[in-house]
């Protein structure tokens, strides 16, 4: 589109990219609902943040006078029976789900990157290698793999030393189980793009295997990564409330998967504020992740079309 | 006049292919020398393993499927195949340089012009920041780019087809090589552009003293600028002499139909003719002379059949490979990369 528009004086003062990137973000901005999206994952994480820092202490506010009381202005969701706020444990809550599932992606997805390229752009023996790892890895059913590993992190510190009880080894656990989607796929747009003519000519120039990586082949990777980024975070959300259920996530501080589990007998007796609480919560952050990455994909893949 | 002295010579280079289908000998014991500071072309049409020759010389062969099983490839005496990686990556865009028939598609589009250019100077001439732009706009207007400071910025789109060979020729001559390796350079632009692109080549030659291995199928482009020629087919060299030779005097029934199949001013394009038949399967080259189905010579003949005649020096510095051609009984069994053929050349593995 801007082929063959004459230069002005401002693009020779600032050359501007061919701004695939640009364009990308500007598509973005225009895109309502993923700005929405966006909006809401800001919004969890800032009362994620702000919960954590002014409402410390929540786990000891015991107050045995207002066990299971109705919504009032006071408690707007009620309490537990304990007498500690349901409210401010939702927000409370928000901390664990974001932490799990931005720690969780920061470490799978350059992993996935970095092995999928890795494996892509040099082949043989390296490819083997990852790939076995990968098909091993995959032929366990998500939740299986991770049980095994949430069993085996709390028999004991790893390496004697290091304690995977933590938010540190749940992260691990599930990494180890997400790396797998981004590596597939940026594995195999590796190898398409080890073929283009421009990388045999960056060869011809004599350009090493890394430098080809980091020049030609990560910046037209990482949209994958980025897209992946924020549909792994669902994953992470969802798989973190499901272990915490089975009683193989992280106890001793509040969290949705808690309360949802704890609320299993309260239902029972009639009290589903908690269950309630949490789940809208998680649904509407899960929901906003996706839809964001729907967009995201939406606003990077034209340039897996155009290259 | 002394004959210059050789900077690159090629000695019984074979480089086959494991495809799913078989065995591809895409370069099956081809031999040939470069003069210093001469223009030598090699002709054939797709697929007889130009490309492959151009890529085993600067070992970018890709491995699997590819591998170069036998040969040397000595750049002024050292057979490069035996070097080190490492080394290998220095001669690359260092030595020797390299240009693509697709100018189009190999440049980066999202690297500016200038950056890809200062890729090279980094690598070869350890140039970064202010030095490095200068030395890339010096080379974008040495290769006759107007504007050079304001192409510097610019992303490939922005530019037509021969600015852009253009700009790849400034890529391949910003690590100041001796040997320029120009892969079917003209054949994506336009008639025009490449009559431009030719000249430039040849102005570029003139003035660094560079050897050129000019790889087309266009017998109009080699008439003007090589000095020597080297027709291939089906893997092999079937011919090689000095340009005019080759021309006026081919010898090889393939050469021969070659040149009656390059259009001339005055004949109508009805009246061009083409060799008959169809360039072989690589996966299964004929037995005996590989042209002998569609040779008017061969096609008949017990010898030719059964038998792949050698390439052999049938006149002074003119090597034909055909048991038909005059004067092949009585040639000798030279190799034009110089020494003696013959001599023990080595399996070696290839490393990349
Ligand atoms: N990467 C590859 N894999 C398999 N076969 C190849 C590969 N590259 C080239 N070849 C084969 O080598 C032969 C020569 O190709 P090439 O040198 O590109 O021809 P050209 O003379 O047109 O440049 C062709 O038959 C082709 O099929
Ligand atoms: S050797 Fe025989 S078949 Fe081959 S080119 Fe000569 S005459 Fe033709
Ligand atoms: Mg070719």
């Amino acid at each position: 589109m801007t082929a063959l528009s004459p230069t002005t004086p401002d693009d020779l003062a600032a050359p501007r990219g061919r701004g695939l990137w640009a364009d990308a973000a500007r598509r973005l901005r225009r895109d309502r609902s993923a700005m929405l999206c966006l909006g809401v994952i800001l919004l969890y994480i800032g009362v994620a943040v702000g919960a954590a820092a002014f409402l410390g202490g929540w786990n000891e506010s015991y107050d045995y006078a207002r066990a299971n009381e109705d919504p009032s202005w006071d408690f707007w969701l009620g309490t537990d029976n304990f007498g500690r706020s349901t409210f401010q444990e939702l927000l409370l809550g928000a901390k664990v789900s974001l932490t799990v599932a931005l720690l969780t992606n920061l470490i799978a997805v350059p992993l996935g990157i970095a092995l999928g390229a890795l494996a892509g752009y040099y082949g043989g023996v390296l490819d083997d290698l990852i790939v076995w790892l990968l098909a091993t890895l995959a032929a366990v059913p998500e939740m299986i793999r991770l049980i095994a590993l949430r069993f085996a992190f709390s028999t004991g510190p790893l390496f004697g030393f290091i304690d995977m009880s933590g938010v540190g080894g749940l992260c691990l656990a599930l990494a180890v189980t997400s790396w797998i989607g981004t590596c597939r796929y940026v594995r195999a747009e590796t190898m398409k793009i080890r073929q283009l003519d421009y990388v045999l000519a960056a060869r011809a120039i004599g350009t090493s295997g890394p430098g080809i990586l980091a020049r030609h082949v990560l910046p037209n990777v990482v949209h994958i990564g980025i897209i992946n980024f924020s549909l792994g975070m669902v994953g992470a959300i969802m798989a973190e409330v499901v272990l915490t259920y089975l009683g193989l996530g992280l106890t001793g501080q509040p969290s949705w998967g808690q309360m949802i589990a704890h609320s299993q007998a309260k239902v029972v007796v009639g009290q589903w504020r908690q269950l309630a609480a949490a789940t809208t919560a998680i649904f509407f952050l899960v929901l906003a992740l996706n839809i964001l990455g729907d967009r995201l994909r939406d606003a990077l893949d034209p340039r897996l079309k155009n290259a | 006049m002394s004959d210059p002295a050789t900077l690159l010579a090629v000695r019984d280079l074979r480089t086959e292919f494991r495809t799913d289908d078989g065995l591809v000998r895409a370069v099956d014991g081809v031999s040939f020398a470069l003069p210093t500071g001469r223009t030598f072309a090699l002709v054939g049409e797709s697929g007889c393993g130009k490309s492959v020759t151009a890529h085993s010389i600067l070992r970018l062969i890709p491995n699997p499927p590819g591998r170069i099983v036998a040969g040397r490839i000595e750049l002024e005496g050292q057979d490069i195949l035996a070097l080190p990686e490492r080394r290998m990556r220095r001669l690359r865009g260092g030595r020797i340089a390299m240009i693509f028939q697709e100018p189009q598609s190999c440049l980066n589009p999202v690297f500016t012009c200038g950056r890809q250019i200062g890729e090279s100077l980094r690598l070869h001439r350890k140039l970064t920041g202010r030095a490095a732009r200068q030395a890339a706009i010096d080379l974008l207007a040495r290769v006759g780019i107007p504007d050079p400071a304001r192409r510097y910025g610019e992303y490939p789109h922005q530019l037509s087809g021969g600015m852009k060979q253009r700009v790849m020729i400034a890529m391949a001559l910003a690590g100041r090589p001796q040997l320029l390796i120009a892969d079917e350079p003209t054949t994506a632009l336009d008639v025009t552009i490449q009559a431009q692109i030719l000249e430039l080549l040849r102005a570029i030659q003139a003035q660094d003293n560079l050897t050129v291995l000019l790889i087309t199928h266009d017998l109009a482009v080699v008439a003007e600028t090589a000095h020597q020629v080297a027709v291939m087919y089906a893997g092999k060299i079937v011919e090689l002499a000095a340009t005019p030779s080759v021309l006026s005097s081919p010898l090889h029934p393939y050469t021969q139909g070659l040149l009656r199949s390059v259009p001339r001013l005055g004949h109508g394009a009805d009246r061009l003719y083409a060799i008959p038949g169809n360039v072989p399967n690589p996966l299964s080259f004929p037995p005996g002379c590989r042209f002998h189905p569609r040779c008017r010579l061969g096609r008949d003949d017990a010898t030719c059949r059964t038998v792949g005649p050698p390439l052999r020096e049938v006149a002074g510095g003119h090597w034909c490979a055909c048991w038909k051609c005059p004067g092949f009984e009585a040639g000798l069994e030279t190799d034009p990369a110089g020494g003696i053929r013959g001599k023990e050349t080595g399996i070696r593995g290839f490393l990349d």
